[in-house]
């Protein structure tokens, strides 16, 4: 119910929404939770495992019961706490885990069967039959328990990732942080401060009190518009720190779209943010916990500071008839307020005998609530005395205070322990747990106004100095509440019904106690046993009473416990936060050809390789399969021209004095005796010996060459050369960079190759001018181009690159030249066929575990010279009939498929991995055998030529009987290439 | 003798202008300078000479005119709208490397906040002022960003990548357009 | 984390690339033996502390680095070029 008078919502404003199909009305500056209990909806969810009726607890992010399922269209956002979630206009919100409804729950029934639910029970039953696991019970386990549900539809929310740089972030904006940002800010530093609600106070906007004679919340707006009105001052509301990572890193999580009246169209969900600081103020303040008493868990119970939340900042009274249970003099505020604004305060309960009133309602001193009643709302409790009678109490609201736990959760995240401080009875942060961040404020266990005013600044101003602003006047100290925090612990009233611990697990006394029975002793393992604090709230609220019923349980006190280890997000953080912008498009760059849009107009469907995609073939009409173009393709390179885009081989220019010398330790082979105007095919390996890359290089100048690598490798042999060049040879005179971009390169391929290009260069070649291996600066319509004669087709081919700028225009130029004389664009699939008939090698042979041996060519390591490999390239295991070598295979029996991946075997041998003598790297039917061919690596292969081999491919059951050949089958002289 | 045309990177996709900021593409010619062994110095005369600027270090950036060099990597450095002179060749690898690179130029008041979404740059005023240009990440894509003024930059990556530069680039400045409109 | 490259500031991680033990910069004599090479190739020691270690700024200068760094406490306590380091 609304309280008249009370609360910073405008009233003006009101805000329609609906939650479980009912329609409800809110006002501006409501959340879902405050403008539910407004309603007198104290019902809100079914509890985690007994579907035991829940309700508000808190008024923020730990709040462990009043999860809601959020919609949007088709969207749908699971486990939304209703306690930060801003109220807009038309929100629609569903309760989760009740069927058929939020008031009766079929499940309700395991309540009844909580005893035989207890800690565990999961470990100690269903185990028979085995296989019910699986198909039966966890299915149905899953069904019963839990919380929201996912739509199953694909999200289309907007999610983003964003960074941003500060000198000084500060983690909540309660007294100590705005103390803190003001500071900070007024001395010029750059401040992010970052505060989980839509507003900035803290809990100064839920307490009635007074910061130099002025209302505390007008101190807040003041503060909060001065700091609006600095430059170097950025005020991230509903952004959550979510984690504190190495050397100033930290994690924010800003909930953008769902804190506005109408959601905008392309505003994102959530903004995932990484935060770089130099220093960090943690000023999360600290939160209230619950005691633990019989039914402690019913709808209209809730922490003391809630209450006072909703009704000083919200204007709601949870309940007509209030009462409160407390074991500090903080929970005697809530007494106060509510007496104060007219709510009937029917009990003020506090553990502690010497307990002094702050206002006029009645005071239980010395006394506790042992029980409560009300199936889906709380009707009355019973209090023992301190004289030890039992009083049945009517009430519909009870605010509990355990105590304060300061938010110590990021000091935790690079493995700081808290420290226990008895005289708060909680945990305080470990100071220098985080590198750069200090404590200020309830967070560091200052638990008055003033303290926290005090200590934000005082830690303000260290920075402040520490980061170079020495010339700053500490503005005098805003007066505030000075009330010292008195807290007598009370964790558990006791008795024998069910006291609940972690209300969102459904974690109760009796489970930490039969934890510990048995013999579940260490925290860790109490924590995992009875699934406490395991929850999306992370035990909040929950955690530090079961350390201390699990300390009174095993007879330790509670720093001998110890706790268990927070870690990041202190806050659910969604998948697709996290991942934004990593989807479609945004997954990895699509690197484009200049030839890829008259390629795509063509209908070439386009295959990636890498991060490029290239065209995989050519379609014409009537073709109803891919092989037929691809047949087509390769038989016309083989008879007339083929144009294809190659431009997506890595291109390195290599220029000094010391070029020749840094390619000899780069290639086994030797480039210094290359001569200008040639190029050579050049093998690179890794230290270890085995093949990195393959390519070739051309000698374009005295001390300039250009290398190329293949599609797949050039990345890694870019930063291979960078580590050669700058860790093992600094002192050669060479420059490298990758030029692959600047140029589009088209190999021109087949008998018609050089007629194609006499047509459109300016100058003809011929044998002499432009051999077999060669290379040569020519002009085409003026613009100075390369020519290459090298082939990977096994045909007279050349490989021709331009500017990028014209390599559009180029490939329409060579495809209507080639179409004349026959020819046409050929694609991947047709260059793989050209290639495996030739023998060529790609990244399908040279996968990692290959040497120069394997694949015939350990004659290209020069004897004359060192090379990175060399060495261990000589390594006993790495030669000899031992390896796997490369060779041919074609299909000589009933079976014709051959299937890369699959592994060979003696034709007589049984096809298990003892036989194993090998496996298929690459296969293609090829029109120019006429048969299926494939290349393979075989046990001693090159002196198997002529024997039958058996492959297995296991997963298709494939068996087919194979002869090994030499791995060219066209051409084995290489005449065409020359001709 | 046959004729080419020329197409640029991005082509009829740009200018575009989405809530304050706008894209434009630089068509510019680009080429990298490396000095050899021992010819720094010698390199930097001869570039002062022809260029009338001085050499620019680490992360600098420096114009004149039509003419813009900055700091390439360790080991280049680059030249806008100039071709090296075959003097300055004497002393250092030069490269034509123009036609590689995809140059944008972004220019409105919320271009920090749209680059803020793509690189992890301090982007900060005070951090990254006019005359810098830096070497980053701009979501997957290496980058070279360059500031030219307070609500200036320009933005480099691989010509193949110039779509999917578009598309992160559209995608920051929808989503910083619409928080415009947030209360 | 972040690396301070000595050419480009402060960077994020994601800038580099990790690339093991900085012992890879003490190449071997072709003719050190197999267990010189043996080491230099395939053992490294796992200290709890300091440890120095290469990582090239792919994403930055293309420059190669020695970051010596405490795998214990996460610091990060310097980095320079491995260029020079040789020299």
């Amino acid at each position: 119910m609304r309280v008249a008078g009370k609360g910073l919502i405008d009233r003006s404003r009101v805000l329609k929404f609906t939650f479980g199909g009912q329609s409800f009305e809110g006002f501006a500056g409501d959340t879902l939770a405050s403008a539910l209990l407004a309603n007198g909806q104290r019902l809100i969810g079914r509890s985690f495992k007994y579907h035991r009726p829940r309700g508000i607890v808190t008024a923020g992010s730990e709040e462990p019961n009043a999860l809601v399922t959020l919609e949007r269209g088709l969207a749908r956002e699971p486990n939304s706490r209703a306690t930060m979630q801003p109220l807009f206009d038309g929100l629609v919100a569903r309760p989760q885990n009740a069927w058929p409804s939020l008031k009766f729950d079929v499940l309700a029934v395991n309540d009844v069967l909580a005893p035989f639910l207890s800690a565990g029970f999961y470990y100690k039953t269903f185990m028979w039959p085995r296989k019910f696991w699986e198909w039966v019970y966890e299915p149905a386990i899953r069904q019963a328990a839990g919380l929201g549900a996912l739509s199953e539809r694909y999200d289309h929310e907007l999610y983003e990732k964003a960074y941003a740089h500060c000198d000084v972030l500060i983690i909540g904006a309660g007294p100590a942080g705005l103390m803190a940002a003001l500071t900070a800010g007024r001395a010029g530093l750059d401040v992010i401060l970052a505060d989980e609600h839509d507003q900035l106070g803290g809990r100064l906007l839920s307490e009635i009190e007074h910061i130099d004679g002025m209302p505390a919340v007008s101190w807040v707006q003041a503060a909060a518009a001065e700091l609006a009105g600095l430059a170097n001052v950025r005020i991230m509301v509903s952004t959550t720190v979510t984690g504190a990572y190495d050397q100033g890193v930290f994690g924010a999580l800003e909930r953008v779209g769902p804190r506005v009246d109408v959601m905008l169209e392309g505003v994102p969900r959530e903004t995932f943010w990484r935060i770089y600081t130099k220093g960090a103020i943690l000023c999360a303040g600290a939160s209230e916990r619950q005691i633990a008493f019989a039914n402690n868990d019913r709808p209209g119970i809730m922490t003391a500071a809630a209450m006072r939340s909703y009704l000083n900042r919200f204007g709601v009274s949870p309940g007509q008839r209030v009462a409160i249970f407390g074991n500090n003099a903080d929970a005697h505020r809530t007494a106060r307020d509510f007496a104060e604004a007219g709510v009937e305060v029917v009990a003020m309960i506090d553990s502690r005998a010497e307990a002094q009133t702050l206002g006029d309602y009645p005071l239980y001193t010395g006394a506790v609530v042992t029980g409560t009643r009300g199936r889906l709302g709380l009707k009355s409790i019973d209090i023992r005395q301190a004289c030890g009678s039992v009083k049945t109490i009517d009430c519909d609201a009870l605010g509990v205070s355990g105590g304060w736990n300061p938010s110590v959760h990021l000091t935790c995240h690079m493995n700081g322990r808290p420290v226990w401080n008895p005289v708060l009875a909680s945990f305080t942060p470990q100071s220098g747990a985080i590198p750069g961040l200090v404590a200020a404020g309830a967070a560091a266990g200052e638990m008055s106004t003033q303290g926290a005013l005090a200590q934000g600044q005082a830690e303000a101003l260290v920075l402040v100095k520490a980061l170079g602003k020495r010339r700053v006047k500490p503005s005098p100290l805003p007066v505030a509440d000075a009330t010292p925090y008195e807290i007598t612990p009370v964790w558990d009233v006791g008795g024998r019904a069910r006291a609940w611990l972690d209300f969102q697990n459904d974690v109760t006394v009796k489970d930490i106690k039969q934890a510990v029975q048995e013999n579940f002793r260490s925290v860790e393992h109490m924590k995992r046993y009875t699934t406490q604090g395991m929850a999306t709230d992370q035990g909040k609220s929950s955690n530090i009473a079961a350390l201390a019923v699990l300390a009174d349980a095993t007879g330790r006190g509670i720093p001998e416990t110890g706790t268990t280890t927070f870690r990041p997000p202190y806050v659910p953080v969604a998948l697709a936060a996290l991942g934004a912008g990593g989807y479609g498009k945004g997954f990895a760059p699509e690197r484009l050809l200049t030839s890829d849009r008259i390629s795509r107009d063509r209908g070439a469907p386009m295959v990636e390789a890498g991060l490029w995609y290239r065209p995989s073939y050519f379609p014409q009409d009537g073709e109803t399969h891919w092989r037929q173009a691809c047949d087509r393709e390769v038989q016309m390179v083989r008879s007339a021209v083929g144009i294809c885009d190659v431009s997506t081989l890595g291109k390195i220019d290599i220029q000094g004095p010391d070029a020749a010398a840094f390619l000899d330790l780069l290639y086994t082979n030797s480039f210094a005796s290359l001569k200008q105007g040639r190029v050579r095919y050049g093998l690179m390996l890794r230290e270890d010996g085995h093949v990195m890359d393959d390519g070739t290089c051309a000698r374009i100048g005295a001390d300039h060459y250009l290398m190329t690598t293949t599609t797949a490798a050039a990345g890694q042999v870019m930063r291979h050369m960078d580590f050669v060049h700058q860790g093992l040879r600094p002192n050669f005179d060479v420059s490298f960079t990758s030029v692959t971009e600047h140029w589009a390169q088209f190999a021109v391929a087949g008998p018609e190759a050089r007629a194609l290009l006499n047509g459109v260069l300016d100058r003809k070649i011929s044998d002499k001018t432009l051999p077999y291996m060669g290379y040569k600066s020519v002009q085409l319509g003026g613009i100075a181009a390369r020519l290459f004669r090298i082939s990977f087709s096994g045909e007279h081919a050349y490989e021709l690159a331009v500017p990028a700028r014209y390599g559009e225009s180029l490939f329409q130029l060579l495809l209507e030249r080639a179409e004349a004389l026959g020819g046409g664009a050929y694609g991947l699939e047709a260059l793989n066929v050209l290639r495996i008939e030739k023998g060529f090698i790609t990244h399908a042979e040279i996968h990692g575990r290959t040497t120069a041996f394997d694949i015939g060519l350990e004659r290209m390591v020069s004897e004359a010279k060192d090379c990175i490999g060399k060495t261990m390239a000589a390594r006993p295991g790495l030669i000899g009939p031992e390896r796997d070598q490369l060779v041919g295979l074609r299909p000589v029996g009933e079976v014709k498929q051959i299937i890369p991946g699959a592994h060979l075997f003696a034709p007589e041998a049984e096809a298990v991995s003892e036989n194993d003598e090998g496996y298929v790297t690459s296969m293609c039917y090829s029109p120019t055998v006429g048969s299926v061919i494939a290349q393979a690596f075989l046990r001693d292969g090159r002196n198997r030529h002529g024997q039958h081999i058996k492959m297995v491919e296991h997963l298709s059951g494939v068996t087919t009987l194979c002869e090994v050949c030499s791995p060219v089958f066209f051409d084995p002289e290489g005449e065409r290439l020359r001709g | 003798m046959v004729e080419l045309y020329e197409t640029s990177p991005a082509g009829a996709e740009l200018p575009l202008e989405i809530g304050t900021v706008s894209v434009r593409e630089v068509q510019t010619s680009m080429h990298l300078l490396a000095p050899y062994t021992g010819q720094a110095v010698q390199a930097a005369a001869a570039f002062n000479t022809q260029m009338g600027l001085e050499w620019p270090g680490p992360n600098e950036l420096k114009r004149k005119g039509g003419v813009y060099v900055f700091w390439f990597d360790h080991a280049h450095i680059a030249v806008m709208g100039a071709t090296p002179s075959s003097r300055l060749a004497r002393h250092a690898a030069v490269r034509d490397v123009g036609d590689g690179w995809t140059v944008l130029e972004l220019n409105g008041a919320d271009v920090r906040a749209v680059l803020a979404r793509l690189t992890p740059l301090d982007l900060r005023q005070k951090q990254c002022k006019a005359g810098m240009s830096q070497r980053s990440s701009l979501m997957h894509m290496q980058a070279v960003i360059s500031c030219l003024g307070k609500s200036r930059f320009r933005v480099m990556v691989f010509r193949s990548m110039t779509q999917t530069l578009l598309h992160d680039l559209t995608t920051a400045m929808e989503s910083v357009a619409a928080r415009a409109d947030l209360v | 984390m972040r690396i301070d490259c000595p050419l480009c500031g402060t960077r994020d991680r994601r800038e580099f690339y990790y690339s093991g033990h900085a012992t890879a910069l003490a190449r071997p004599a072709p003719d050190a033996g197999a267990e010189v090479w043996d080491d230099y190739l395939h053992n490294r020691d796992n200290p709890a502390g300091i440890t120095e270690d290469l990582w090239h700024h792919e994403f930055g200068c293309g420059a190669w680095l020695v970051v010596r760094r405490d795998t214990v406490s996460h610091a990060v306590l310097s980095a320079r070029l491995v260029k020079g380091d040789q020299l």
